[in-house]
């Protein structure tokens, strides 16, 4: 009986012993770590881009982490399990610099063509209904706000 | 008697035997839905992807409605849109938001964070709550990437699974026209055909949660569709421009449940009115 006892005991300690949490990385630039997992509920502390946390728990678009020896809730929205990434911007920085040459070589044309997925077949595809406006889209990706000026804005939500 | 003692211990031994295993089983769902969440994470090759791929579907949108040009307008519809992708799960990509100068009411997404709302969709709006739902929706089908999963696009490799990646990894002419042929499909998914409408669904579902991590009403989006729903209707049938999106009230349904789901309808989140009329002038 006492062998029976003793081997049960160590069955049931080993999964005990294995449950752990998770690494994860905050990706979005205003993560809360709030008490419930709700958005109305209280905040214990606001957790910077690129932090760790340690995920323990998920519930529906929540986790439940630890983080500075607190344990609290943050937003699917906000996390990951991968370290966040830089942004993407060399695709259109590549596009500027090519449009922009004066003094571009039958090379560095059809350079251009093959970052904009255009050749000369695509191009007699091109109907009246199929324009493309790449100039347009170029001024768009060049239009650029500075993060401190959108977290301005951003505070400044109320009625 | 003496073996019904041993039985009964054996079975209250055997139920806490069970109790960690469930909670052991209770971690391995968790750290699957965990994996789950992330599974679509992509390298910086496949991010430069979807960025060429929705840089050429942008360049046919503006190609067919071309910019409404109002610097102030545009500078805070950038505002609102960039404020909720700092809030989004893809913060690695650069949202552009751009007004087009047409007076139907719709909003288009490309991949690689290209966002298009009309004039006519921002005349129809009261407050930035509203724009901000608007703007969410279409920054929720970039950060879901629904048309990136749609047309497999991802940097070229090897694999024989790579769908989309091989052909932009090709410098071959057939394998640019096959890319064309797939801007074409995108194009008109999203101008004539709409997204599915489980992903437009899913899209409301993720924009309730922006807008909220946001600071903004959630229930803005109710609001607007509620409002718009006949307008649309009536621009529809004397336009060639289609409905690209589930029947109204079917999103208004399925809003309406969500935010209880997720105890969104109980929020006082502000709707910024005062600062709407001040930029938004039309």
């Amino acid at each position: 009986m006492k062998k029976l006892c003793l081997i049960l005991a160590l069955f049931v300690a080993a999964p005990v012993t294995a449950f752990s949490g998770d690494i994860m990385y905050i990706m979005s630039a205003r993560a809360k770590l709030l008490t419930d997992p709700a958005f109305g509920s209280k905040t214990i502390e606001n957790v910077s881009k690129g932090e760790k946390i340690l995920a323990i728990e998920k519930k529906s678009n929540w986790y439940k982490v630890i983080y500075n020896e607190k344990t609290g809730w943050v937003s699917r929205l906000s996390v990951s399990s991968h370290p966040p990434l830089k942004r993407s911007r060399r695709m259109a920085k590549a596009d500027t610099k090519l449009m922009n040459n004066s003094r571009r070589r039958a090379s560095s044309v059809s350079t251009t063509a093959a970052v904009r997925g255009l050749t000369d077949i695509d191009r007699s595809r091109v109907s009246n209904d199929e324009k493309m406006d790449y100039a347009s889209v170029t001024l768009m990706e060049n239009y650029h706000i500075e993060d401190n000026e959108i977290v301005t804005f951003m505070d400044d939500i109320k009625d | 008697m003496h073996s019904n003692k041993h039985s009964l211990l054996i079975i209250l031994l055997l139920l806490i035997v069970s109790l960690p295993q469930a909670a052991l089983s209770a971690d391995k769902n968790f750290r699957l839905r965990l994996h789950q969440n992330n599974a679509d994470i992509n390298t910086l090759s496949d991010i430069d992807t979807e960025v060429k791929f929705g840089k050429t579907i942008s360049a046919r949108i503006l190609g067919q409605f071309k910019e409404y040009k109002n610097e102030g307008l545009k500078r805070y519809v950038n505002l609102v849109g960039k404020s909720l992708a700092m809030n989004s799960s893809r913060d690695e990509i650069e949202f552009h938001f751009s007004v087009l100068n047409a007076d139907f009411i719709n909003a288009y997404s490309a991949p690689g964070g290209y966002v298009f709302i009309t004039k006519g969709a921002i005349k129809a709006m009261r407050d930035e709550a509203e724009l901000a739902a608007v703007l969410a929706h279409e920054v929720a089908h970039i950060t879901r990437k629904h048309i990136v999963n749609e047309f497999k696009i991802k940097a070229a490799d090897d694999s024989a699974t790579a769908g989309l990646s091989n052909l932009l990894g090709s410098s071959s002419s057939s394998a640019k026209v096959a890319f064309s042929q797939s801007v074409d499909n995108a194009v008109n998914m999203l101008i004539n055909k709409g997204f599915k409408k489980e992903e437009e669904l899913d899209a409301d579902k993720e924009a309730l949660l922006l807008l909220a991590a946001t600071g903004y009403d959630p229930s803005s989006m109710r609001r607007y569709l509620k409002r718009t729903k006949h307008i649309i209707k009536k621009t529809q049938s004397r336009t060639k421009h289609k409905p690209t999106h589930p029947p109204t009230s079917k999103r208004i349904k399925s809003l309406k449940r969500i935010a209880k789901q997720e105890g969104l309808n109980r929020l006082k989140l502000p709707r910024a009115n005062a600062r709407f009329n001040k930029y938004v002038r039309l």
